[in-house]
């Protein structure tokens, strides 16, 4: 009993070792650790690189991690590059993480600008129910809109929890409970809409200039009418090559795959 | 609540007199008169119709007494056009015009005043034939009353052409005739447009058109279409959904006519408006379809740079200024007008760009035209010219492509202050190549992020944790639990019946399960708390004191509420036992003492079960 104790010890300790060691070698690999690859990336940005300086970045987004900064340095380095409609496509993407952002906001209205393209892209053409309901919370990403909504929730249900125990007459809570339940239909409302946006609608941004939009996926189509770098679409589906989108004003066309990337 | 549905009523009707004072102001006051038929029989009548176009409501004109015509007011009939939101309407009052004598009538023209503005119709005559010189000629009955539904209420579809090459306009009329019929709420034209472009139609015209000696009001819808693919189609048939308005008269007792009625032109002009009811019925009417024969641009001669423009077009060019610094920006305006199809019309290509730093073409496009802004900055003085810009274009009438150029236009370019950016292709972040050309673009742009900020697995989504889940789903079940036994504690507390119904059932089931450990132990001790059980279990079964009960004391109550016989017998039997028992009055078994535990709980479940 003693001895095979005394080796599941042993083995207990020889395993942690094992994964200590790995993890030691793998904090050691620079490559691995996303923060050096991004200061490695600065470097070569300050040192006005900006192909290397993307090629680290690249690399972060291959380890399978994600930040706002990151994809506003991206954003930045392509319109470095004169890459106008990769740097709004990068930009929009930090937008939906570090929607506050203020330099976000300020060099996506440049590259906005530079492209001839509005910085709202379809947010312009939302009706003003829609926009009320966002307004309050557009400063906040999906996850934030997601706990706010979580917080309203359980508050109410502390609310309703606190009427069971105390048997106090509905009527004396009743603002109380109208104030709750406003605000978490109002950022609920606030959430969907956000969801619907951001994960049901595929939004995209042309990416290279001179964007034809034909009429029928095929290269001799006709060509029904042009899009600017940096315009924003909806992609609605993909076809061998092509896909189908939408304009901000409604009209629906066929591109090329590589002309259009989804944020 | 009921200032809110006053406040609502309030604002509906503020809204309903806003659009009413709004399509009136906007609307043009034009008033028309027109007759069915110009030429009639004596013994026949005309219809006389006063047309108030872009109102919505118009008093009856008295059109006052003209000398050999009988002319008497029939009613009025409304045409309302509802498209995209925007109304467009007319109201006609319609006169009987029975002539008295032959000859040439002359009615109007009609002025009227109404809420300050002057109203004046047109003139128009009416011949009044003898019986015979008339019929001769036309049928012997009135066309109308021999008429179908189809033949005063249909619609027509027309195209200009029936070949045409592919992108070019094809004017399409699409018709809705109305023979004095109400119809109301009609509804844009629509037809299946496969092969060709999205069909827009513009603001209908209205007016009068005569047909087969009848005069029909005719809403005529019109757009440009184009065949997108070479091919054979067929266009429509075109729908038109509206609301044909008919008069439904509610039946009246003939008694009441014929004690009441005795003057028919009184009859007619009172009862029969106060006993005729308006019905709306949804129609859909379908014109006929046509055949389009859509052939493909030749290719022979077409410019490399074609993009697909069909028309007949002019081209101006201009460029502005034509002195700058380096690193400046020059505009050039591209002005195409003509008649063709502006929706293929593409930037016209400069030959060469190099040496200009080249923007996006910002494109605008009107009814008859297309305007072209491109911004271009000249990169160093070395610039003397803006290179020659070609328009090309396909003429579908002379079938041929034709292009116009302009330039190169001399341009002055001194040098700059500051170096100017300059343009670089660059691939998406996986493939990006590192290019001669990069240089720095900006001016404004803010500078990078230093710390990478908070990382997080991509595309993570705090919403689908199943911590989130569990804190969505769990409260409102805990809240259910929390409120059934908030529910049961206050029902415990306000229900003494209800109380003591529980107390019994968790006496029951706690006395019998210590009683089965006691089985081996002394009687009397064992018996004790039988005696102790039934008074507890019967007093809060039936809310009586427990102390002092016996069977004797219960025996009564029980029996008025219609307890078994045999459940009494086992009670009075255990009662006695309990009694032997602790008393030391008999020797009982182990044997006995099961039986008895047992015929306990067949007690207790029978008044479980009979909750009364």
């Amino acid at each position: 009993m003693k001895r095979s104790y005394r080796i599941g010890v042993y083995a207990f300790i020889a395993i942690s070792l094992a994964i200590i060691a790995g993890n030691v070698s793998l904090a050691s690999d620079g490559q691995k650790d996303p923060n050096q690859l991004f200061f490695a990336a600065n470097v070569y940005y300050e040192q006005r690189d900006y192909v290397k300086a993307l090629q680290n970045y690249d690399a972060i987004l291959g380890l399978g991690v994600e930040s706002g900064n990151l994809y506003y340095n991206i954003g930045n380095a392509f319109l470095k590059l004169g890459k106008i409609g990769y740097a709004i496509l990068y930009y929009d993407k930090a937008e939906r993480l570090i929607p506050r952002d203020g330099d976000l906001k300020s060099n996506l209205s440049f590259a906005a600008s530079l492209a001839g393209v509005s910085a709202d892209g379809h947010k312009e053409t939302e009706n003003r129910v829609v926009r009320i309901i966002r307004k309050p919370f557009s400063e906040l990403n999906l996850n934030a809109l997601a706990i706010s909504c979580l917080a309203f929730y359980l508050i109410l249900i502390f609310i309703f929890a606190a009427l069971i125990i105390t048997s106090i007459e509905l009527k004396r809570w009743s603002i109380i409970i109208y104030i709750s339940s406003a605000l978490f239909a109002f950022n609920l409302g606030a959430f969907a809409l956000r969801y619907y946006d951001e994960v049901i609608l595929r939004h995209g941004i042309v990416v290279k200039k001179n964007c034809e939009c034909k009429y029928e996926p095929i290269d001799k189509s006709m060509t029904y009418y042009t899009l600017p770098e940096g315009s924003e679409i909806l992609v609605l589906k993909t076809r061998s090559g092509w896909r189908q989108i939408k304009s901000i004003d409604g009209k629906v066309a066929w591109v090329g795959e590589d002309y259009v990337e989804e944020i | 609540m009921i200032m809110l549905k006053y406040l609502r009523i309030h604002i509906l009707c503020l809204l309903m007199i806003c659009l009413s004072f709004g399509l009136a102001l906007g609307a043009d006051a034009k008033f028309e008169a027109s007759l069915d038929r110009d030429r009639i029989a004596l013994g026949e009548t005309a219809q006389l119709g006063l047309t108030f176009y872009g109102v919505q409501s118009m008093p009856a004109l008295d059109v006052g007494s003209i000398d050999g015509l009988e002319v008497r007011y029939i009613g009025p009939s409304t045409m309302m056009t509802v498209i995209n939101g925007r109304m467009a309407s007319s109201v006609t009052h319609r006169y009987s015009v029975l002539p008295l004598k032959t000859g040439r009538f002359q009615l109007g023209p009609f002025a009227f005043t109404y809420k300050g503005t002057n109203y004046t119709s047109n003139m128009i005559n009416l011949e009044v034939a003898e019986e015979k010189a008339v019929k001769e000629p036309v049928k012997e009955e009135p066309i109308t009353e021999k008429m179908n539904l189809e033949d005063r209420l249909f619609v027509t579809l027309q195209a200009v052409k029936t070949t045409a090459y592919v992108n070019e306009l094809i004017p399409v009329t699409v018709k809705l005739y109305v023979n004095r019929l109400n119809v109301s709420d009609i509804q844009l034209p629509a037809f299946s447009q496969e092969g060709f472009s999205k069909v827009e139609f513009k603001e209908p015209k209205q007016y009068k058109e005569e047909m087969n000696g009848l005069v029909y009001d005719v809403l005529e819808f019109s757009t440009n279409i184009f065949g997108t693919r070479p091919g054979d189609y067929r266009l429509g048939p075109a729908k038109i959904k509206a609301n044909l308005v008919v008069r439904k008269s509610v039946p009246r007792s003939s008694a009441m006519q014929d004690d009441f009625l005795g003057d028919d032109h009184f009859r007619d002009s009172f009862f029969e408006d106060f006993y005729t009811r308006y019905e709306k019925h949804p129609i859909e009417l379908k014109s006929q379809d046509m055949q389009l024969l859509i052939s493909p641009l030749p290719q022979e001669g077409q410019p490399k740079d074609f993009s697909g423009a069909v028309g007949d077009y002019q081209f101006i060019f201009d460029v502005n200024p034509r002195k700058v610094k380096a690193g400046d920006p020059v505009t050039l305006r591209m002005d195409i007008h003509g008649t063709g199809n502006f929706n293929t019309v593409l930037p016209p290509k400069l030959d060469n760009t190099d040496g200009f730093k080249v923007y996006e073409t910002q494109a605008k496009t009107e009814e008859r035209g297309k305007t072209f802004t491109q911004v271009m900055i000249p990169e160093s003085e070395k610039i003397t010219q803006i290179p020659k810009i070609t328009f090309n274009y396909f003429d579908p009438v002379k079938k041929e492509y034709k292009n116009i150029s302009h330039g190169p236009i001399p341009l002055s370019v001194e040098k700059g202050n500051e170096e100017a950016p300059s343009q670089v292709v660059a691939s998406p972040v996986s493939q990006v190549k590192p290019s001669p050309q990069t240089e720095e673009l900006a001016r404004d742009i803010i500078y990078i992020k230093e710390a990478p900020g908070r990382w997080r697995v991509q595309n993570r989504r705090i919403y689908r944790n199943r911590v989130f889940y569990a804190l969505v789903g769990l409260p409102p079940i805990l809240l259910l639990l929390l409120y059934i036994i908030q529910g049961r504690k206050n029902r415990m507390r306000r229900d003494a019946r209800y109380a003591g119904r529980v107390t019994a059932l968790r006496i029951a089931r706690t006395g019998v399960k210590g009683l089965r450990h006691k089985l081996g132990s002394d009687p009397a001790v064992f018996y004790e708390n039988i005696f102790q059980i039934l008074q507890d279990y019967l007093g809060n079964r039936f809310n009586i004191p427990t102390a002092g009960i016996t069977y004797d004391a219960v025996a009564g109550l029980l029996a008025s509420r219609n307890v078994d016989r045999d459940i009494l017998r086992k009670l009075q039997n255990l009662f006695d036992t309990c009694d032997k028992a602790r008393y030391g009055f008999s020797q009982i078994d182990q044997h006995k003492m099961k039986d008895d535990l047992k015929e306990l709980e067949e007690a207790m479940k029978y008044f479980e079960r009979n909750k009364g």
